[in-house]
């Protein structure tokens, strides 16, 4: 059996080097490449570029592969066309939260599946009417302004306000907020354990762990 | 004779040979298919049986390039990371804060965020910077901490303020050095913008948000 593979060995070097410039075509009797397949290629076992070439500064638009799992048969190459999923691995949308009660959004459920996604605040914007101070013995307290993603029943929320202060009932705009939500899918983005430390009433510390990187 | 046609030969020994290995423009190939040269796949291309690799580190991702080109990224030569992080520095900037500044970063190539912030007293390291009111005493306004596309420019704009507020330190109003972190997304790479969400709260303190499709 080996010498018949031999054998054919023998034919390609033969035309191969009758002629240098010599190119195989599969499928097609005009092949563009040194290699030309004109048709689906499946490729059994592993796979080796010997020399890839590397993108360069002037590249743009360009796509990652990736290998699809359940196609038929198994492991089509694909590029990663983020316009047309629907969830990219990174997706950043705007939000606007208005007609709020007072200044409290308290509990906004996100609906994003914690066990698929990790959501980040950004580009936080609070527009309208100030909070008032209040008195708080013989000082003015300012309260304290949350403004955070949390996970919750296995699901992403939203909490904006004041939590100790309250905006006045009878603010002539009341307040919109605005932020932009980054919501990462886990395929390509882990999320890592807490790190708790318990720095026991001092204002410094050290990291009780590092993260498993 | 540049273009030879091997289609049924290859097909026919093949065939009754499995343990051959063929070799193209090399007559000693080490595989199974050994492509001295450059390969064309016209259609699709299936990797049935690929290594798993579970060290991120010493590998490189795979892209395909417009011209369908397939070459390895490297993020040190590509004109842009997926994911990209610059601080942008406001010296001494009004004690209004800052109103606006065009990036002259393109709104069609990028997703811009601001993901943190902090500010300074104009030209030290001095952190006793506070925020007052030019309206009233009592009053405990907004931060605004954005980048938006600029409607006319196409291009990502920053503010960076503080609502009807100035800087202040020791009862003055102060310039500031702003500091600004920004986390810049590649749009079309691995990140892209969905449609904006508008949440009519209907004055309560709690909503379910609508959820964008397919998520």
């Amino acid at each position: 059996m080996k010498i018949m593979g031999k054998t054919l060995t023998s034919i390609l070097i033969f035309f191969i080097t009758s002629n240098l410039m010599a190119q195989v075509g599969i499928g097609t009797t005009t092949p563009q490449d040194d290699l030309d397949v004109n048709g689906q290629m499946l490729i059994q076992s592993s796979l080796r570029w010997g020399k890839l070439q590397t993108v360069n500064d002037k590249d743009e638009n360009f796509r990652l592969l990736t290998r699809v799992t359940n196609s038929n048969p198994v492991g089509e190459i694909t590029v990663l066309n983020v316009d047309s999923l629907t969830v990219a691995p990174i997706n950043v949308v705007n939000y606007e939260f208005n007609n709020i009660k007072l200044d409290n959004l308290t509990k906004v459920n996100l609906q994003y599946d914690a066990n698929k996604y990790i959501v980040a605040i950004s580009n936080f914007r609070y527009i309208g009417d100030p909070i008032k101070k209040v008195q708080a013995g013989t000082e003015k307290s300012i309260g304290a302004f949350v403004s955070r993603v949390y996970v919750e029943n296995n699901k992403w929320h939203l909490e904006i306000r004041n939590r100790f202060l309250d905006l006045e009932t009878n603010a002539p705009n009341g307040i919109i907020y605005r932020a932009t939500l980054i919501v990462y899918d886990k395929s390509y983005f882990r999320h890592l354990p807490v790190i708790v430390t318990d720095l026991d009433g001092r204002n410094s510390g050290t990291a009780s762990s590092i993260p498993p990187l | 004779m540049r273009k030879i046609y091997l289609y049924s030969t290859i097909v026919f020994l093949q065939s009754i040979s499995l343990m051959a290995q063929v070799g193209i423009n090399n007559p000693n190939p080490s595989a199974t298919l050994d492509v001295n040269g450059s390969v064309l796949v016209q259609k699709n291309l299936f990797l049935e049986n690929p290594q798993a690799f579970s060290i991120i580190r010493g590998s490189k991702l795979l892209i395909q390039k417009t011209n369908d080109q397939i070459v390895q990224y490297d993020i040190d030569k590509s004109k842009y990371g997926p994911i990209n992080y610059v601080q942008f520095v406001f010296r001494n900037t009004n004690t209004n804060g800052l109103q606006d500044y065009d990036t002259k970063i393109s709104a069609n190539d990028y997703l811009v965020t601001v993901q943190g912030f902090y500010f300074l007293i104009a030209g030290t390291n001095n952190t006793n910077v506070t925020i007052k009111s030019t309206q009233h005493d009592d009053n405990i306004d907004g931060f605004q901490m954005y980048a938006y596309i600029h409607p006319e420019k196409g291009t990502w704009h920053v503010r960076g303020f503080v609502n009807n507020s100035t800087f202040r330190n020791d009862n003055q109003n102060t310039a500031i050095d702003l500091y600004m972190n920004l986390i810049i997304y590649r749009n079309g790479f691995i990140a892209k913008p969905l449609n904006d969400i508008t949440v009519n709260m209907e004055d309560s303190e709690t909503k379910t948000a609508p959820l964008p499709p397919g998520f």
